[in-house]
């Protein structure tokens, strides 16, 4: 019996009531520390009631890598061998928080490291909201650095408000704009600075639509762009060959209403290639979006062994020893 | 039978709204109405009084600047010494502009037309009348041509040219304006329209076009302007800008504004010439380096001798005042 709280995790997930892409990793490790809390059958059977719950989990949101980089880490404790329920359920436990704990401070480092990129005078784009985003630019305005940022209102679903709301809110200086006028803003810019939800194992970016014109254009400016984006963001599954998918949604988030006839297309997502990306800003340092390679093998210690992992099961996930 | 004069009718009041050629058109009618019913050189005063104020609040309008030049030339060189002569050469002037309008955008329009071949997937932006006249004709000729177009914030403008394009018969697809680049590489090429054309070839139009432009360049997809030629503005030959009105997002949210965040939504922008493979007016398709040619075609000198719409208006103003004092 899976418990309400888990499922209802899942549907906040899928419906985007719970959004961003480190929130819905620590949503998705917390409903798992729930489920282990609320088991109550035998040793045996713990693992496949854990892994069904893993799969509803898996199964809200296909595009941020963050979900099934979570769900693994927690995972890697179901499949050790215990003695006792109450020892197995502890260990999940006890994963679902390291990863929580480690995902928020890793929020914390990266605002302390991007926040030594941002000068004092500079206009900043940002797109969609970003917790990673939004932390090294509160950093940076605590430091005493004062700046404008331009924030997209990001259509179909104005994320761009929440990102105003929590930049205003902070006293920083903040314009929204339309998704529309980014080619005409960015004579203006100095930076563009965007979130991740996965980062592909030969650098792309995958972020909210709209990501990818943006860095086009920064590229036609000049203008620098750079990616926040925590280590449990990058695909090892790519690594292997796997395509991320793009989530396509629903058409009436672009128009509700839709008008008979005229199709619809409404993608969350797209890719941007590692060209147009000056650097990506992790918990464990800056580096070039080439380097994504470097994270997934050496930090996340993700390999190519015998034959191609199939999917999560078959990884190994090493988070929080070594920042 | 009924829904489709009421589409006809819900797509004119579109076209009245949304695009340029169109907007220029219904304040010239407005203006054409006011002069008609003209009984003194008041009334008239107050009709060229309209008219350079729609000019002043519109000066990216090339259309209507440029027919506004030509209007307040044409009376002053007639010399009409009463109300009733001076009535008679502003709306014969008008009515000739308005149907030579017509022409060059349905010319352009031919023209565009025939670049494009049958199974095309057209990319466009915005609401133009005159994408859709290249449209009409690609449909009358049996091409199985489709559109992409986006929503274009924060007016929606968009979604009216999807409904317009559908109720042609032209399969559409609606994105918003974020996923441009991801969609194309499904398109075989680029149509826009245009709010004006600068001296260089430069093209103003709706605000998201730079994007799409550089979208498209990096794709490899062409890019065409369609316009008549009444879009060129001639005082970019002699280094005046073509602004674009700044407007905030109408639609944000009231906690956002208690916060302090504020808004900012430009109406139109710039198409360097770079990123444009051609310019088609009624004279031709052309690249857009060699506008100066159509400028000579169109003003009948090359640099332009256009006389600046202030000036004109001015002049006006003191000879009506003038006939209106000595009767």
């Amino acid at each position: 019996m899976i418990p309400e709280e888990v499922i209802k995790i899942a549907d906040d997930i899928r419906e985007m009531r719970i959004r961003g892409a480190g929130r819905i990793a620590r949503a998705a490790a917390e409903a798992l520390m729930i489920a282990a809390k609320s088991y109550n059958g035998d040793l045996e059977d713990f693992a496949r009631y854990m892994e069904e719950v893993s799969e509803i989990l898996l199964s809200t949101r296909p595009t941020a890598v963050s979900l099934p980089n979570a769900i693994s880490y927690v995972m890697k404790a179901v499949r050790r061998r215990y003695g006792s329920v109450v020892e197995a359920v502890e260990a999940v436990v006890r994963a679902a928080m390291e990863f929580k704990e480690y995902s928020e401070k890793a929020l914390e480092l990266i605002g302390e490291i991007g926040s030594r990129m941002i000068e004092d005078g500079m206009t900043i784009i940002t797109h969609c909201n970003s917790s990673a985003v939004v932390s090294i630019l509160a950093k940076a305005w605590r430091e005493g650095k004062r700046f404008k940022v331009y924030a997209t209102e990001t259509r179909p679903r104005y994320q761009g408000y929440i990102t105003a709301r929590d930049l205003a809110s902070r006293g920083i200086s903040t314009t929204l704009i339309t998704d529309s006028a980014v080619a005409y803003i960015m004579r203006k810019a100095d930076l563009v600075l965007v979130g991740a939800d996965a980062i592909t194992s030969n650098g792309a970016l995958i972020n909210k639509i709209g990501t990818s014109q943006i860095a086009l254009t920064a590229k036609v400016y000049s203008v620098p762009f750079y990616v926040a984006a925590e280590t449990y963001k990058f695909s090892p599954y790519t690594l292997a060959g796997e395509a991320v998918e793009i989530e396509e949604r629903d058409p009436r988030e672009v128009l509700d209403p839709p008008i008979e006839g005229i199709e619809i297309r409404n993608p969350a997502f797209d890719a941007t290639p590692p060209e147009y990306i000056d650097a990506i800003i992790t918990e464990i340092g800056v580096i070039s979006p080439e380097m994504a390679i470097l994270v997934i093998t050496e930090f996340l210690g993700h390999r190519i062994v015998s034959e191609a992992p199939k999917g999560y099961e078959d990884s190994e996930t090493e988070l929080g020893s070594q920042y | 039978m009924g829904e489709g004069i009421e589409m006809r009718e819900k797509l004119t009041e579109y076209w009245r709204v949304y695009g340029a050629t169109e907007a220029a058109k219904s304040i010239l009618e407005e203006f054409l109405r006011k002069v008609n019913s003209s009984k003194s050189w008041e009334d008239l005063l107050a009709a060229i009084d309209y008219l350079y104020e729609a000019c002043s609040a519109r000066p990216y309008s090339a259309l209507l600047v440029n027919a506004s030049r030509d209007v307040l030339q044409e009376f002053l060189s007639s010399g009409a010494s009463s109300v009733y002569e001076a009535v008679n050469t502003i709306s014969s002037k008008i009515s000739r502009m308005l149907d030579m309008v017509e022409n060059m955008t349905l010319q352009a329009a031919l023209i565009a037309a025939k670049r494009i071949q049958d199974d095309e997937v057209i990319f466009t932006i915005s609401y133009s009348g005159t994408v859709l006249k290249v449209f009409e004709n690609l449909v009358a000729r049996g091409a199985r041509v489709r559109a992409i177009v986006t929503e274009s914030r924060p007016f929606g403008e968009g979604v009216e040219m999807a409904r317009a394009l559908r109720s042609l018969g032209v399969g559409v697809t609606l994105i918003v304006d974020s996923a441009i680049r991801s969609f194309i590489k499904r398109a075989s090429r680029v149509v826009i329209g245009a709010e004006a054309i600068a001296a260089n070839g430069a093209t103003i139009n709706k605000v998201g076009t730079a994007l799409l432009a550089i979208a498209a360049k990096e794709a490899r997809v062409r890019l065409f302007v369609v316009s008549g030629s009444y879009k060129i503005v001639p005082e970019t030959f002699f280094g005046e800008l073509v602004g674009s009105p700044e407007m905030e997002i109408q639609d944000m949210p009231q906690d956002l504004i208690a916060i302090g965040v504020k808004s900012y939504a430009p109406l139109f922008e710039a198409v360097p010439t770079g990123y444009i493979d051609a310019i088609i007016t009624e004279k031709g398709l052309i690249s857009p380096p060699a506008i100066p040619y159509i400028v000579r075609e169109t003003f009948g000198s090359w640099p332009p001798r256009v006389r600046r719409i202030e000036d004109l208006y001015r002049e006006a103003r003191t000879l009506m005042l003038r006939r209106l004092r000595t009767p």
